[in-house]
C-alpha cells in the first residue's frame, strides 16, 4: 500500500521513490491494484497490461539499487490516452478501425515519460478519434464520471480525467483539439492543460485535426501538472509546427503571480446560457484574485459564440483527410472483398457514427463548390478570432471564465443531438483556433457534489503564466485536491 | 443535404451507408450545416485565411538518409501480406 | 477543313535527393520492394512530415534553369484521393500557390529553328508507391519504395505543334535539368514521367479545341507516337462532324493507341486543402539568390562558350555538350592544361567510342581529366606513338591506371635512350649487310629497311625518328 500522501501528490511520490522510501513496484502495484477494483465502474482504462507494467517498475528498481536515481518522473505511473502511440502496449483511438494496432514506435511525450523515469500505466478511453465531449462515442465503452457514475466524464479525454480524479493514475497524459484536455479535467475535478499549439511535439499523437492537435498533461493539482509539463514539454524536428524552446517550471512555480496581474473578464463568457452554480464559482474565483492584488478588466469578445461553427469546420474537414489513411490496407483489420472499391466500404464501417459524420462533414465542407463558403469562410473567421484574441491580450494579461457552461450532464442526455454535443465546447474551442494556451482548474463543486472547473487562457507562449496564476488562485481556494477513495453514485 | 448528396460525399469519402444511415446522417448534417450558417453574420471580406495559428513556419531538415531498421516488419505486420509487399484486392480500372 | 494541334506536357521529374522528401528513407532506385520504407511514408498513425532542405534548393534550382519567377513564401495541400499506392489517402503536393510559375524554355524546333515554350509553373509534390497487378493474382500488391519520394512536376503552356515538337522540348528540358543538377531524368527508371494535353482546332481558330489528356508514355520514343495517333484520332473524331470528349486516355505501347481511362465529368474531386501539418514556409531570398549562384551553367551556354571561344565545330560543341558529364569532364581536362581541340578529338574520338563499345556511362568513367591530359602529353614528347597512345588510353579506360602504368603495362613506351639503341642498330647493320651496301651504292629506300628492321628489333619500341637519326650518323649520305 502507498502511504495516503503518495496519492494525493505525483511530486511526493517522485521524490519518495528517489529517497528509496517506495520502490516504484510498490507504486505501480498500488495503482494496479485501483484499477482492478474500481475500474469496472470507471472504465477510464482500455488497455492495462500488469506484466508490462511491472516490468517497467522492476527495471527502474534495478537501476534505482545501482544507484541511479535520476528522473523526474521517477516511478511514477502515468496514464496515456490510448490516441498516443506506445510501443509494446495496444494503440486504438477507441476504434474498431485500429483494433490491436500496435504501434512501431513512441510517441515524443511518451518518449520523454520514459526517459524520466515514468512508468506507462495504460491506454486510457476516449471518443473515438477524440472526436466528442463525453466519451460515449468510444468504440468501446463509455467511460463514467467517478464523482457520480451516472454522468459523464467529459471527453475525448474522459478516460485520462476519470483515471486521475478517481485515483486510478497519478498523473495523465490527454490530447486537446477543441478542449478535450480541459473540458473532462473540470467535469472530474481536476487540472488540465491545453499548451500553446508547437510547445509539445504531435509526433505520435494520432491525428484528429492536425492544426489544433496538443497534447495535454491532467494532474490532481498545480504542482502536478507542473512536474508533467515539464518534461512533456520542448522541441522536436519530428514535427514540422514543434516551437523551440521549453516550459520554464522555474516561472510556473512562482507564487507572486497575482499581484497587479490584469486579468480579462469577457462579457460573453457569462451568457444567459451559464449554469448559475458555476458562474457563482467562477465570481468567486475573481473575487480572490481581486483580493490578493489582481485587477478584473471588463472586456467584450463578440465573435466567441462564431468559435463553435468555425470549430467544426475546420477540424472536420482536417479530419476528413486525416482519416483517409484507414483503409485497411497496411494495419487495422480487413473484411476481405473480391475488389478493392468494396474493401474500403467494408473496412471503413468499422468507424462509429460520429466519426463517420465528421468526414462526411469535412469531406462536403472541402468538396467543389462549397470550398469558400465553409472551409474558407471558416478560415476567414479563425483569422479574426486570432485578432480578437490580440485585441484582449494587450488589455489583459491572462483571460478567466468558466471551462464548461454546466457541470457533469448524465449519460445519454446529449448523446443523439450532435448540435448539443458541439455546445459543451463552446468556451474551450476559441483558444485552440489561435494557438493559445489555456488551463481548467477546479474551482469548487455543485451542490451536488459535481466539480467546476475555471478557465485560464493566455496569448501564446504563456503557459508559465498561465500556471503560476492557477498555482496562487489554488493555494487560496483551499479545496481538498485529494483523488476519490472510491467512484460514486452506482 | 439531401440523401443524394449525402451518398455522393459517402462516396468521395469511401464510406459505405445503408438506406436508413443515409436518411439519419442527410438529417443530422442538415441541421448541424443549418447553425454553421451562423458564421454568415461575420463580415470576412479581405480577411486573409489562416489554416494555422498565427506566424507559424515550418522547418527544413538536412537530405541526410536514415532508414528505419525493420521496414520489411511494418508490411508482416499488414493483413496477409504477399512476401515484402502489402496485398491488396484487386484494383479494377 | 485543316486542322492543327496544340500541344502541351506535364512533365514530373525525380529530385536528386538522398533522401525522401518528408521522411528520411533513402531515395533511391533497387533494393526489396517496401525495403526503403519508414512508419512516416508508411502513414502508420501519428507520423508527420518535416521538409527535405535539399530537395527545395534543387526545386530552385530547376526554376532557375526554367527563368520562372519564383515565390518567396509557399505552402503545401493535400490532394485528396483513395488508391492503394498513397498511404495517407492523399498526397502532399502544392495547389495554388507554386514554387515557381512562369518560365521559359528555349529548344530546338526543327534543324536549325529554335522556338520558346512558355512554362507555367513548377511545384514541389511526394511520389506515390507502386500498385503492382500481377496477372494470374486475383488481388493487386503494393510496394511503397517509391512512396514519398521528391518529384518536381513542370506544367508547360500548350504552345508544341507538332509532336516532334513535343519530342525536342522534352529533350531540351530533360538536358536543362541533367544540366543543372536537378534530376537524373532517366524515363526507363521512371525519373522523368510525362502525360501531354493534346487538342485540335481549324487552323487559324483563336480559341482551343477539347483538350484531352494522354498519360503512360513511358519512353521518348513514344511522344511522338502517342500524340500522333492521338492527333490523328481527334482529327477523324472532328471531320466525321462529332465533337471530341474532354477525357483522359492512357497510351498502349504495344498496339501505339490511346484508350479512354475516365470521363473528365465522374473525375475526381480532390479536395485540394492547405496541409495542417506543414505550415508555411520562408523560402526567403537569401536561399533563392544562393540557388541561383550555384546554379550550374547550361548546355546552351557551354555550346556557346566551346564554339565561341576555344573555335570547337558546332558539331563538337553538341557531342560534347549531350550529357553534363561529358561537358564536365572536358572542361576539367582543358582546366588541365590540354588544349580545347585535342581535349575535344580525345573526348570524341576515343573515350566515347570506348564507351559506346562497352554500353557504360560517362559517370562511371575510371579515368580523370588530368590522367588523360598526361597521356596527350606522353605522345607529344614522343614517348609514344599516336597509335600507341590510343592502345593506352584504351587501357587506362578499361582499368584506371595512370598514362605511365598503362604504357608501362602494355610495354610501349618509346626506347628514347640513343645508347640503348645504338647496340640494337650495330647488330642490324651487321646482319643485313647487302642492303647496307645497297644503301651506300645510293639506294636511298634502302634506309627505310634497315629502319624497319631496326623497329622490328625493338619490338616496335625504339623511337622511329631517333632510329632513322642514329642509321643516318653511321652510314652517312647514300652513295657516300
Ligand atoms: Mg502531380
Ligand atoms: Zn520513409
Amino acid at each position: 500500500m502507498l502511504p495516503a500522501d503518495l496519492t494525493r501528490s505525483a511530486t511526493a511520490l517522485a521524490a519518495a521513490v528517489r529517497a528509496r522510501r517506495v520502490t516504484a513496484r510498490t507504486a505501480a502495484d498500488h495503482y494496479l491494484g485501483r484499477i482492478a477494483a474500481h475500474d469496472g465502474a470507471v472504465r477510464a482504462f482500455l488497455h492495462v497490461d500488469p506484466a508490462v507494467v511491472r516490468a517497467q517498475a522492476d527495471a527502474l528498481d534495478a537501476r534505482i539499487a545501482r544507484g541511479d536515481t535520476a528522473g523526474a518522473l521517477l516511478g511514477v505511473p502515468v496514464a496515456i490516452k490510448d490516441n498516443l502511440c506506445t510501443t509494446g502496449q495496444p494503440t486504438t483511438c477507441a476504434s474498431k478501425i485500429l483494433a490491436d494496432y500496435r504501434p512501431p514506435y513512441d510517441a515524443h511525450v511518451v518518449e520523454r515519460i520514459r526517459a524520466e523515469g515514468g512508468v506507462i500505466l495504460g491506454k486510457t478511453n476516449l471518443d473515438e478519434f477524440a472526436m466528442g465531449a463525453s466519451t460515449e462515442n468510444s468504440g468501446v465503452a463509455a467511460s463514467r464520471n467517478p464523482h457520480d457514475l451516472k454522468r459523464v466524464p467529459g471527453g475525448s479525454s474522459g478516460g485520462s480525467a476519470a483515471a486521475v480524479a478517481a485515483g486510478l493514475a497519478p498523473l495523465a497524459l490527454g490530447s486537446d483539439t477543441g478542449g478535450s484536455v480541459r473540458q473532462p479535467a473540470a467535469l472530474c475535478g481536476i487540472v488540465g492543460h491545453r499548451p500553446t499549439y508547437g510547445a509539445l511535439s504531435r509526433h505520435g499523437l494520432i491525428a484528429f485535426a492536425s492544426s489544433l492537435d496538443q497534447v495535454g498533461p491532467m494532474a490532481l493539482n498545480l504542482e502536478d501538472c507542473t512536474l508533467l509539463m515539464a518534461v512533456i514539454a520542448g522541441h522536436d524536428s519530428r514535427d514540422s509546427t514543434s516551437r523551440p524552446g521549453g516550459f520554464d517550471a522555474a516561472a510556473a512555480r512562482r507564487d507572486d503571480a497575482l499581484s497587479g496581474l490584469r486579468i480579462g473578464v469577457p462579457a460573453e463568457y457569462h451568457s444567459d446560457a451559464l449554469d448559475p452554480e458555476v458562474r457563482a464559482a467562477v465570481r468567486q474565483l475573481e473575487d480572490l484574485a481581486v483580493g490578493a492584488g489582481a485587477r478584473l478588466v471588463p472586456l467584450s469578445m463578440p465573435l466567441t459564440p462564431y468559435a463553435i461553427p468555425t470549430y467544426y469546420l475546420v477540424v472536420t474537414s482536417e479530419a476528413s483527410s486525416n482519416l483517409a489513411r484507414f483503409d485497411g490496407i497496411r494495419y487495422g483489420p480487413r473484411d476481405e472483398q473480391q475488389e478493392l472499391a468494396a474493401s474500403y466500404a467494408t473496412t471503413r464501417r468499422r468507424f462509429g457514427d460520429e466519426v463517420k459524420r465528421r468526414i462526411m462533414l469535412g469531406t462536403y465542407a472541402l468538396s467543389a463548390g462549397y470550398y469558400d463558403a465553409y472551409y474558407k469562410k471558416a478560415l476567414q473567421v479563425r483569422a479574426r478570432i486570432g485578432e480578437e484574441f490580440a485585441r484582449a491580450f494587450a488589455r489583459c494579461d491572462v483571460l478567466l471564465g468558466p471551462t464548461t457552461p454546466t457541470p457533469a450532464f448524465p449519460l445519454g442526455e446529449k448523446s443523439d443531438d450532435p448540435v448539443q454535443m458541439y455546445l459543451c465546447d463552446v468556451f474551450t474551442a476559441p483558444a485552440p483556433l489561435a494557438g493559445l494556451p489555456a488551463l481548467s482548474m477546479p474551482c469548487g463543486k455543485s451542490k451536488a457534489g459535481l466539480p467546476i472547473g475555471a478557465q485560464l487562457q493566455g496569448p501564446t507562449g504563456a503557459d508559465a503564466r498561465l500556471f503560476a496564476v492557477a498555482r496562487a488562485l489554488e493555494r487560496r481556494l483551499a479545496l481538498d485536491l485529494s483523488p476519490l477513495e472510491a467512484p460514486r453514485g452506482a | 443535404m439531401d440523401v443524394r448528396e449525402a451518398e455522393k460525399i459517402a462516396g468521395l469519402a469511401r464510406l459505405s451507408l445503408d438506406a436508413a444511415e443515409r436518411s439519419r446522417f442527410a438529417g443530422q448534417l442538415t441541421a448541424i450545416l443549418g447553425y454553421f450558417e451562423k458564421l454568415r453574420e461575420v463580415p470576412t471580406e479581405g480577411v486573409a485565411p489562416a489554416s494555422h495559428p498565427a506566424d507559424m513556419r515550418s522547418p527544413l531538415r538536412a537530405d541526410d538518409p536514415a532508414p528505419f531498421a525493420t521496414p520489411l516488419e511494418l508490411v508482416a505486420r499488414s493483413h496477409r501480406p504477399e512476401g515484402e509487399l502489402y496485398r491488396v484486392p484487386r484494383v479494377l480500372e | 477543313m485543316e486542322l492543327e494541334p496544340t500541344i502541351g506536357l506535364e512533365v514530373h521529374c525525380q529530385l536528386a535527393t538522398r533522401s525522401k522528401l518528408f521522411c528520411r528513407c533513402p531515395a533511391d532506385f533497387g533494393g526489396l520492394p517496401n525495403s526503403r520504407t519508414c512508419p512516416v511514408c508508411t502513414a502508420q498513425p501519428g507520423t508527420l512530415p518535416v521538409l527535405n532542405q535539399r530537395a527545395l534548393e534543387l526545386a530552385l534550382a530547376a526554376g532557375h534553369a526554367l527563368r520562372c519567377t519564383i515565390r518567396e513564401t509557399i505552402k503545401f495541400d493535400r490532394k485528396n484521393y483513395f488508391y492503394p499506392d498513397l498511404p495517407k489517402g492523399y498526397q502532399i503536393s502544392q495547389f495554388d500557390q507554386p514554387l515557381c510559375e512562369w518560365g521559359e524554355l528555349e529548344f530546338e524546333a526543327e534543324k536549325g529553328r529554335s522556338k520558346v515554350a512558355k512554362i507555367r509553373r513548377i511545384h514541389l509534390e511526394e511520389d506515390a508507391g507502386k500498385a503492382l497487378h500481377p496477372d494470374g493474382l486475383a488481388c493487386s500488391l503494393v510496394d511503397l519504395n517509391r512512396a514519398g519520394v521528391p518529384l518536381i512536376e513542370i506544367v508547360g503552356m500548350p504552345d508544341l505543334a507538332s509532336p516532334s515538337e513535343a519530342s525536342a522540348y522534352l529533350q531540351a528540358l530533360r538536358r536543362t535539368l541533367r544540366f543543372a543538377g536537378v534530376s537524373e531524368c532517366d524515363m526507363e527508371k521512371g525519373s522523368l514521367r510525362c502525360d501531354a494535353n493534346v487538342s485540335v482546332r481549324p487552323k487559324g481558330q483563336p480559341e482551343l479545341g477539347t483538350k484531352v489528356e494522354v498519360k503512360n508514355i513511358n519512353s521518348f520514343r513514344n511522344v511522338e507516337r502517342a500524340l500522333m495517333f492521338e492527333i490523328a484520332r481527334q482529327s477523324e473524331v472532328v471531320a466525321r462532324g462529332e465533337k471530341v470528349v474532354q477525357e483522359t486516355r492512357s497510351f498502349r505501347d504495344s498496339e501505339g493507341t490511346t484508350v479512354s481511362m475516365r470521363r473528365k465529368e465522374d473525375a475526381h474531386d480532390y479536395r485540394y486543402f492547405p496541409d495542417p501539418d506543414l505550415p508555411l514556409f520562408d523560402v526567403g531570398r537569401a536561399r533563392i539568390d544562393a540557388a541561383r549562384a550555384a546554379l550550374p551553367e547550361g548546355f546552351a551556354a557551354r555550346r556557346r562558350r566551346y564554339q565561341g571561344d576555344w573555335g570547337l565545330s558546332e558539331y563538337d560543341a553538341r557531342v560534347l555538350t549531350e550529357e553534363p558529364a561529358i561537358a564536365g569532364f572536358f572542361d576539367a581536362t582543358v582546366a588541365a592544361g590540354l588544349a580545347p581541340k585535342a581535349a575535344a578529338n580525345w573526348i570524341q574520338g576515343e573515350v566515347l567510342a570506348f564507351l559506346g563499345e562497352t554500353r557504360g556511362e560517362f559517370e562511371q568513367l575510371r579515368i580523370a581529366p588530368a590522367a588523360l591530359h598526361a597521356l596527350v602529353r606522353m605522345e607529344e614528347q614522343g614517348e609514344l606513338s599516336h597509335q600507341a597512345a590510343k592502345k593506352v588510353l584504351r587501357r587506362m579506360l578499361e582499368t584506371g591506371d595512370s598514362a605511365a602504368a598503362a604504357a608501362q603495362a602494355l610495354d610501349l613506351v618509346q626506347i628514347r635512350d640513343s645508347g640503348a639503341l645504338a647496340g640494337t642498330i650495330d647488330a642490324v647493320l651487321a646482319a643485313e649487310a647487302k642492303i647496307v651496301g645497297d644503301y651506300k651504292g645510293g639506294k636511298e629506300t634502302a634506309l627505310n629497311a634497315l629502319l624497319g628492321r631496326a623497329m622490328k628489333a625493338t619490338k616496335g619500341k625504339g623511337d622511329p625518328n631517333l632510329i632513322k637519326q642514329l642509321l643516318l650518323e653511321k652510314l652517312g649520305k647514300p652513295g657516300g
